[in-house]
């Protein structure tokens, strides 16, 4: 049984959610032109408040944006070189079924006695 | 009037008044205080008490029915802490069952007021939604013992259980393990192990149940069953057989609560694990390649822990695919559309996030460093870095509370213990997570500023209960680290009482 340890640090998990890619709902062969009108046009969809402006999908569960995520999205994917960065994980997409057999470390973990501390008059 | 009621009524008046008084003041500054008087005024009290209810009950019997009143009125004050524990803190009446526990002067060997706390706190878990007004007014004169002995550390431990910080609540209930026999009376100890067996047995921690449950200490029935139905699910020996269990379960409280549970360990077949049967370890799964490594990667991080095997996976899948030449000119032919540059920048960029993932994924797995640098030279990289990291945080936490300590900034006791806890609990994963090779340069790291912290509340703020603790812990991690010389000063150090 795996040993249970420190909770993995939120802004790692929270750097796959937040991929410019996902961010701006696009692929990652894409031109430069779409990334500017995608951007425009949930920065147009974030200030008029319209729906399905502040979420996102992504393989790890839906993501928020605001304004200043989407810009900042924008801004990496001017860039080449952290563009191709970005691009190296999002043509991974590990969708469902594809984590290649890595176990998850909760569904080894024995089960417990909920009903203990009531049991040993700690609980009413 | 008689004399014989005159000079009993002053006696039973003057004596354990004079007693208690002697307890909290000293009988002279220059003599210490014995620790077979703590609490000697109750038993005292006690005795008058029962002279004084076998008159009524006396009285009784011969037709005087009115002596009821006064009998069980002294009935209750005989005997206070039973009265508490199975009357007042079920029913969870706080207030009552803390002011009734001010009686209780020898089951907390004259720390009346840790005593109180302990009984007010656990009358406050005992109630549906524990009221936060009684937490708040309970804090509060936990702040006002000094010193703060054991029963106030396991009052304060049963308070952040009713706020729901079990994590606090769990590294205090074990610091009363470490307090000397002379600052901590025998209930407090057995109510901690009685604590932390049902807090193990919640989050299914069977190995400690069956190690605290199974101790020679004094347990309660509840308890010796949840060591041996331990026991069974984990195979450890010696397993009980299903008709001791079941005479255990009949003996145990609560039947009804633990029926599913005892039939879970009557399910399990009746097999010792023994240490030469364990399963050889499996080869070594094929390495990832590719996009499939990448998903991996992305879905382990989303998990947040993954086993070590998949780890090392992830590990030799990153070793082969950072040094492919055809990924290398895969990438260099992307950067040429893109017009991004030098690909090998890319591919750093890359790397150094890997090891940051991987990293975090052995931290979070709690995967030792030795198992780390087997064979991926990725893997190896990361622990070289964890390590430096580990023995970075602890330095830092060190710098800072001794710092502190030269600056006599002083806390509230229970704020220094918490430190205290929070500095040794780090200490412990590194050791636990560096193995042998670091404890005694993490040991080195922690035990000036511990020693300090603990001299300083030993000589200046007379908290001696903690202060001891802290000595025992320092001497008996000494030891492990191989540092004689700390070991001598720690023995020392606890010799002083």
């Amino acid at each position: 049984m795996i040993e249970v340890g420190e909770a993995i640090q939120p802004e790692i998990r929270a750097r796959l959610v937040d991929n410019p890619f996902y961010v701006l709902e696009l692929a990652p062969d894409c031109t430069r032109a779409e990334v500017e009108r995608a951007g425009q046009k949930l920065l147009a969809m974030i200030e008029l408040d319209l729906a399905g402006g502040p979420t996102y999908p992504t393989p790890f569960g839906s993501g928020r944006r605001d304004a200043a995520k989407i810009r900042e999205a924008m801004a990496e994917l001017r860039d080449p070189q952290r563009r191709l960065f970005h691009e190296l994980w999002v043509l991974a997409r590990p969708w469902a079924g594809e984590t290649a057999g890595l176990a998850h470390a909760d569904g080894e973990r024995e089960l417990g006695f909920s009903a203990a501390r009531s049991a040993l008059g700690w609980r009413s | 009037m008689p004399i014989f009621p005159l000079a009993f009524t002053t006696i039973a008046i003057l004596l354990p008044t004079l007693l208690h008084r002697w307890e909290h003041v000293g009988v002279s500054p220059h003599l210490p205080p014995k620790q077979w008087a703590r609490g000697l005024w109750s038993v005292v009290l006690a005795l008058i008490l029962s002279f004084v209810a076998a008159l009524f009950a006396l009285s009784i019997g011969r037709g005087h029915l009115i002596n009821v009143i006064p009998f069980a009125a002294v009935l209750v004050l005989l005997f206070p802490w039973p009265i508490t524990r199975l009357v007042l803190i079920p029913l969870g009446w706080w207030r009552a069952a803390f002011h009734m526990a001010q009686l209780s002067g020898w089951v907390w060997r004259g720390d009346v007021s840790g005593g109180q706390l302990v009984a007010g706190a656990w009358a406050v878990l005992r109630q549906r939604i524990p009221s936060p007004s009684a937490i708040v007014w309970l804090s509060a004169r936990r702040d006002e013992i000094e010193p703060l002995g054991a029963p106030g550390v396991l009052g304060s431990a049963l308070l952040a259980d009713a706020v729901g910080d079990h994590a606090v609540a769990r590294r205090l209930m074990q610091i009363v393990a470490d307090f000397d026999d002379d600052h901590r009376p025998p209930l407090t100890r057995y109510l901690a192990n009685e604590w932390l067996v049902a807090d193990a047995a919640s989050r299914g921690l069977w190995a400690e149940v069956e190690l605290r449950g199974r101790s020679p200490h004094r347990r309660s029935r509840a308890t010796k069953l949840l060591g041996d139905v331990a026991a069974r699910l984990i195979g450890y020996p010696p397993v009980p057989h299903n008709f001791a269990l079941v005479l255990r379960w009949l003996r145990a409280p609560s039947r009804a609560r633990t029926f599913a549970l005892v039939w879970r360990a009557l399910l399990e077949p009746r097999a010792e694990v023994v240490p030469e049967v364990r399963r050889p370890s499996a080869a070594p799964p094929i390495a990832l390649e590719g996009p499939a490594l990448l998903a991996a990667h992305s879905g382990a991080i989303a998990l947040g822990r993954i086993p070590t095997a998949a780890l090392h996976q992830l590990g030799r899948g990153w070793d082969q695919m950072l040094a492919d030449p055809g990924v290398r000119s895969q990438t260099a032919r992307r950067a040429l559309a893109l017009r991004a540059g030098d690909p090998d920048l890319v591919l750093e960029r890359l790397g150094r996030q890997v090891e940051a993932d991987l990293s975090a994924l052995a931290r979070a797995g709690a995967v030792p460093l030795a198992e780390l640098e087997d064979d991926s030279k990725t893997l190896r990289r990361v622990a070289r870095e964890l390590r430096h990291e580990l023995l970075d945080e602890l330095a830092i936490m060190s710098e800072g509370l001794e710092a502190r300590v030269r600056a006599r900034r002083q806390l509230a006791p229970l704020d220094e213990l918490r430190e205290f806890l929070a500095l040794r609990e780090h200490y412990e994963r590194v050791c636990e997570l560096g193995g042998p090779e670091l404890v005694r340069i993490a040991f080195s790291q922690i035990h000036d500023p511990l020693c300090n912290l603990a001299v300083w509340l030993w000589d200046e703020r007379g908290e001696n209960g903690i202060a001891n603790a802290m000595f025992r812990w320092l001497g008996h991690e000494a030891v492990m680290a191989g540092d004689e010389q700390a070991a001598e000063l720690q023995r020392r150090n606890v010799a002083c009482g």
